[in-house]
């Protein structure tokens, strides 16, 4: 398994080159690129400026793990205006179009936001009528659109079973799952999803969660690896089960206040004995 | 002579070896009524193999010895007289998939259970073990390295087994949960860990797991 981290860790005012010169230092293998998030890969940044990130990426002696995007909150395939919905296909479009230009075969989405406003139902049909609509331009890119689980957030799939026949309904091979074992909270355990889901894992979002804060409070229930309450040996050995051999992406809420660069050099050190299951 | 006593004899005829060949070759699915204390176990099987022969653990199994796999699912208390049956088919080559379910079953069962298999098999097992009764956290799979390597998950209650390196073929936690031993002309195989209900539910690796002992069981 290859290890990556997010652009979007890297400490704020620091250059992309000095970011990316730190994640080859830990000993990372590739960098997650997160569109909107940075300066360096917005909707507005051309073919040629992609591509000269992709040559920045390899100068640094890595690969691009995935692209993921952070507009998915605001700009959703399941917004009931029908102008933000637009937006929403094109900037995942874009990530399809750029996961090629970066040489990565994988995307992230957020697929489906419940609020209050727009019920869980009408959410639903939405998301898979705009899945099965971008899975077609997925196909055509070979890259598989992975739909992460940020249940609580989403107020969506909630359960293993619900995001299984979601991923029924949309049926089409290119579109899986981006499976963070992080976001599952007190609703379940990660080495279960992990079991159901199988050969559709697209990518593996890593971090630690603290169950028993809820997300009422104004904590942040994510901690790093190792710290919190997920069981690593049961979520390793789940992955070796379905013969998940892809990228282990680091995805961390909670920065380290002092030394942010320190946060790197120990989640490496933690998906190192994560990948060498030495518990 | 029926139809039905022709046909029986057909079955019969030949050498054990020579009907393993065949492609689809008897199994039997044993049924020990109420001491069969994980019916979903039993269920879990019997969709797994929809050709194997229903038998209940009395006379009939005598009866079927054209049958040359038998499996035993959910077992809770199996009595020397149904042990010495089972040893019978083994000894004359016959497999035996033996699923212990003593954790599900009461001390009595599990001593009965202990006694059977040490006097017609010679395998000690050991008092069955609540993986989570320690409050540590626990990997909840059972790695098998023979017939074929897989993972499967635990059902919370195992029954260990004392057995030479060479005969476990599953293991949790460190301990050693399942075992093949060559008796006589035939094959034990003890689970401590029932996988009947993975079955049920659909879990690959248990099938897997069952269809490649099959395979190995038709090739003789």
């Amino acid at each position: 398994m290859k290890k990556s981290i997010g652009d979007n860790m890297i400490p704020k005012g620091w250059t992309l080159e000095r970011g990316l010169e730190l994640i080859k230092k830990c000993g990372y293998d590739g960098v997650e690129l997160w569109l909107g998030e940075r300066p360096w890969f917005q909707m507005d940044t051309s073919d040629v400026q992609v591509r000269e990130l992709r040559r920045k990426v390899e100068d640094a002696g890595l690969a691009v793990s995935d692209v993921a995007n952070s507009l998915d909150w605001d700009e959703n395939v399941s917004a009931r205006d029908p102008r933000i919905r637009e937006r929403a296909m094109r900037h995942v479009e874009r990530q399809i179009e750029t996961a090629q230009l970066l040489g990565a075969d994988a995307i992230l989405v957020v697929a489906g936001v419940v609020t209050e406003e727009i019920p869980y139902n009408e959410v639903y049909a939405r998301t898979v009528t705009g899945l099965r609509t971008l899975a077609e331009k997925a196909a055509t890119a070979r890259v598989k659109i992975g739909c992460e689980n940020c249940n609580s957030e989403q107020r969506f799939l909630i359960s293993p079973r619900e995001f299984q026949q979601f991923l029924n309904e949309v049926n089409n091979p290119w579109v899986g799952i981006h499976l963070d074992v992080g976001n599952i909270h007190d609703t379940g355990f990660p080495e279960q999803w992990i079991e159901m889901h199988g050969r559709r894992i697209t990518r593996v979002h890593l971090k630690d969660v603290l169950r028993h804060r809820g997300r009422s409070g104004d904590q942040s229930v994510y901690t790093n690896i190792f710290l919190g309450d997920n069981n690593w040996p049961a979520i390793r050995a789940a992955l070796d089960k379905v013969g998940y051999d892809g990228w282990l992406i680091a995805e961390m809420e909670a920065r380290y206040r002092y030394a942010p660069d320190q946060q790197f050099w120990d989640t490496a050190a933690a998906i190192d004995r994560f990948t060498a299951a030495k518990f | 002579m029926t139809r039905r006593t022709f046909l029986y004899a057909a079955a019969c005829a030949g050498s054990i070896r020579a009907r393993m060949r065949e492609p689809e070759f008897r199994s039997a699915l044993v049924d020990l009524g109420s001491d069969c204390v994980l019916r979903d176990s039993l269920a879990g099987f019997a969709g797994a193999r929809p050709g194997a022969i229903k038998v209940s653990a009395g006379q009939e199994l005598e009866h079927r010895q054209e049958c040359l796999f038998y499996v035993v699912p959910g077992a809770g208390e199996v009595d020397d007289v149904l042990g010495l049956r089972l040893a019978r088919l083994v000894h004359r080559g016959g497999w035996l998939l033996l699923e212990s379910a003593a954790g599900f079953a009461g001390e009595a069962a599990f001593r009965t259970q202990r006694e059977m298999l040490a006097s017609r098999f010679g395998l000690a097992i050991e008092r069955p073990v609540d993986l989570r009764e320690s409050g540590e956290s626990i990997v909840p799979y059972v790695d098998y390295v023979w017939p074929v390597k897989v993972k499967i998950r635990d059902f919370s209650r195992v029954v260990p087994v004392s057995c030479e390196r060479s005969e476990g073929i599953g293991a949790i936690g460190g301990r050693q949960v399942a075992v093949r031993r060559r008796v006589g002309r035939g094959v034990l195989v003890f689970l401590g860990s029932p996988i009947g209900p993975a079955l049920a539910i659909g879990d690959a690796d248990a099938h897997r797991w069952l269809n490649s002992l099959m395979s190995l069981a038709a090739r003789g």
